[in-house]
């Protein structure tokens, strides 16, 4: 057995305390590692604060991009709230210094604040815009500084794109509007159209583009969608009146017919095609449904002979807009085309011209509209064989129903439907359920997750009106604009 | 005298260990934790806001869930300590208002930009209730003064958690985490 060797008392004496110079001695290693993962701890957190300002900055900045009268003008209007959230944002990131940076060369009008970004506005030819935000700054470092490294320098690069917007303002411009019959609002059709001015303006002349439908018995396109919408649509929003565009409708009398509205709107998005741009319908009604377009020809009752006996005939078929059974009828067998300028229509060439044609002539309704949309749908229950104000009337809401589904689920152009309401006028108010199932509201029972989804915004008197409106087009800037 | 020795080492691996390399440990432990936790609470407000900029509506409860998968641990959830408000801005060409408020997670709190209609708030996040960026009239003064329109973004997330109290004290008198992104 081997002996085991021990240490002399002068060894032990050596020995003692070694822990501590040991210790001592590492923490000339220990320091500066756990100064390096504190410093590397610091400028990871910063570099990312400073991603999410600059992310966040572009996005504000590209929502931005309607404001102004000219392509420079939005893009100095970019710049300028772009660096506004920016320096917000940076508030809780302290000791930061951010180069200085050349002029934003697409805005040469804008001064440019002291810790300011470059945002660099660029057209694509596919509807959209981009705007890309440079960041360059140093961020002081504490330990490192020991061994004579002082900042951290970082790069950083964020784009955000805006989406062009295709939109179309469809106006009740029925007879409730004029207020006459003893409604609660007071001028509710300047205020509409005060309104809809404001927020026509909203968007970006010269690169969106805004047309106008305005509808009674029937829709009328006024405008087809304009790339340079300013002055023309709020000059035809002005124009617009009970004895203007809609008189032969029988606009002091028959319903509104919603559903043509939507579907003259459609076909004008259509027409237009930008798939890459931001489709959106904004309808603005002050009443429910009472009219829709068909085809009656063969409903004709027997022995009656209305126009061409025998042949299609196209026509709308409306309730009174009170819903009462004294005013059902069947007008304009010739309108629905586009442009149908009611005011410039020659009369029928039917018996009675534009007269109202009791519905008795009909023993019954079609059960799909002249857009193939169907009367018969699951919103309402109808009778279709029953020609009354309360089947019309349901029939109607149906029409619209199946019109604003078939706009949501096109693949193709995505469009977005927002309704504004207005209470408080004669006759029937405004069916709620309805109208948010139409915009396919998140907060609507009838929500459909795999559709387009808009939002429903009822105004309960005047003085709410302007402020749906706005609202409105803010979502539209937001939908529009994205990272 | 040997006997006096014996031990020694021991004694100093204990002192050191004790003054020196425990509170190494704890302060890295510490800083790791609240490194985490900033991080999480930073993305998680990131994203919160770039969706709800974007038009993700969070008053659905699907959507609610889906932030509620984003947070991760943050537990936000109406029994947790995550919350997360989010504001919408609106303005006239001079003043800011608060429009619109979802609140999402521990019960709901008081944002430090702007209040809007919406559920009463908790204890712990309104102790958290800084008041740093509003005016006189309560509208947020740290935000653009927007036009006509225009509309801003708010999101704020603030995660408390007594579990973590003692890594997080550093952070503030608040022990919490806070976190905001104007959009």
């Amino acid at each position: 057995m081997q002996k085991q060797p021990t240490l002399t008392p002068a060894r032990k004496d050596r020995r003692s305390g070694a822990a501590l110079v040991m210790a001592a001695l590492s923490l000339i290693v220990l320091v500066p590692m756990l100064g390096l993962a504190i410093d590397g701890a610091t400028v990871y957190l910063r570099r990312n604060q400073m991603n999410a300002a600059l992310d966040a900055a572009v996005l504000a900045a590209a929502r931005s991009l309607n404001v102004g009268q000219t392509i420079d003008q939005q893009a100095c209007s970019a710049t300028s709230i772009g660096n506004q959230v920016f320096l917000a944002d940076t508030g809780i990131v302290r000791g930061m210094t951010l180069d200085s940076v050349a002029q934003a060369p697409t805005c040469p009008a804008y001064t440019l604040p002291a810790g300011g970004l470059v945002f660099q506005v660029a057209q694509n030819s596919n509807q959209t815009r981009t705007v890309s935000g440079y960041l360059s700054a140093d961020i002081p470092l504490v330990f490192m500084g020991m061994i004579h490294v002082q900042i951290a320098h970082i790069n950083l690069t964020a784009m955000a794109t805006r989406r062009d917007v295709d939109v179309m303002l469809v106006l009740d411009n029925g007879f409730p509007m004029s207020n006459v019959g003893g409604g609660a609002n007071i001028n509710p059709l300047s205020t509409m159209q005060s309104s809809a001015v404001m927020f026509v303006n909203l968007f970006a002349n010269g690169r969106d583009h805004v047309g106008l439908v305005t509808f009674t018995g029937a829709p009328w396109v006024a405008d087809a969608p304009l790339q340079t919408f300013l002055p023309q649509v709020p000059t035809d929003i002005n124009a617009m009146g009970v004895n203007i565009h809609g008189s032969l409708y029988g606009a002091g009398s028959g319903g509104p017919n919603t559903s043509a509205a939507l579907e003259a709107a459609y076909q004008q998005l259509q027409k237009l095609g930008n798939t890459g741009a931001l489709n959106v319908i904004v309808l603005f009604t002050d009443g429910v449904p009472t009219g829709f377009s068909g085809n009656f020809g063969s409903f004709l009752a027997s022995g009656q002979n209305l126009c061409t006996p025998g042949t299609q005939v196209n026509g709308v078929l409306w309730a009174l807009y009170d819903g009462s059974g004294l005013g059902q009828g069947l007008t304009d067998p010739t309108a629905q085309s586009e442009n149908d300028d009611p005011a410039s229509r020659a009369a029928p060439a039917c018996p009675g011209g534009d007269t109202l044609r009791p519905a008795t002539l009909l023993t019954g309704m079609p059960s799909v509209d002249l857009f193939n949309s169907s009367t018969n749908g699951s919103y309402e229950p109808v009778a279709l064989s029953s020609v009354t104000p309360a089947n019309i009337i349901a029939a109607s809401k149906n029409a619209l129903d199946a019109a604003a589904t078939t706009i949501r689920t096109d693949t193709t152009l995505k469009p977005v439907i927002f309704v504004i309401s207005l209470k408080g006028n004669p006759g029937l108010q405004p069916d709620d359920n309805l109208l948010a199932k139409i915009a396919n509201d998140p907060n609507s029972s009838y929500y459909q997750s795999g559709q387009t989804s808009g939002q429903y915004i009822p105004a309960p008197s005047t003085a709410q009106l302007q402020s749906a409106f706005t609202s409105i087009a803010s979502q539209v800037l937001r939908l529009a604009a994205f990272n | 005298m040997r006997r006096k020795r014996s031990g020694s080492a021991l004694v100093e691996f204990a002192l050191v260990g004790t003054f020196l390399f425990i509170p190494i440990l704890a302060g890295l432990v510490t800083v790791g934790i609240s490194l985490v936790v900033s991080q999480q609470v930073g993305n998680l407000n990131s994203n919160a806001g770039q969706m709800f900029a974007g038009g993700i509506d969070f008053s659905q409860a699907a959507n609610q869930a889906l932030l509620g998968t984003l947070s991760g641990n943050l537990n936000l959830t109406t029994s947790g300590y995550g919350v997360v408000i989010l504001s919408e801005i609106d303005g006239d060409g001079t003043t800011n208002t608060c429009s619109r408020q979802i609140v999402v997670g521990s019960g709901t709190g008081t944002s430090q930009f702007c209040t809007a209609p919406h559920s009463p708030a908790t204890a712990a996040f309104s102790a958290l209730n800084l008041g740093l960026m509003t005016d006189s009239s309560g509208n947020p003064s740290s935000v653009p003064t927007l036009q006509v329109g225009q509309r801003s973004f708010i999101a704020e997330t603030f995660y408390y958690n007594p579990l973590y109290t003692w890594a997080l004290a550093p952070h503030g008198t608040h022990s919490g985490i806070y976190n905001f992104a104007v959009f």
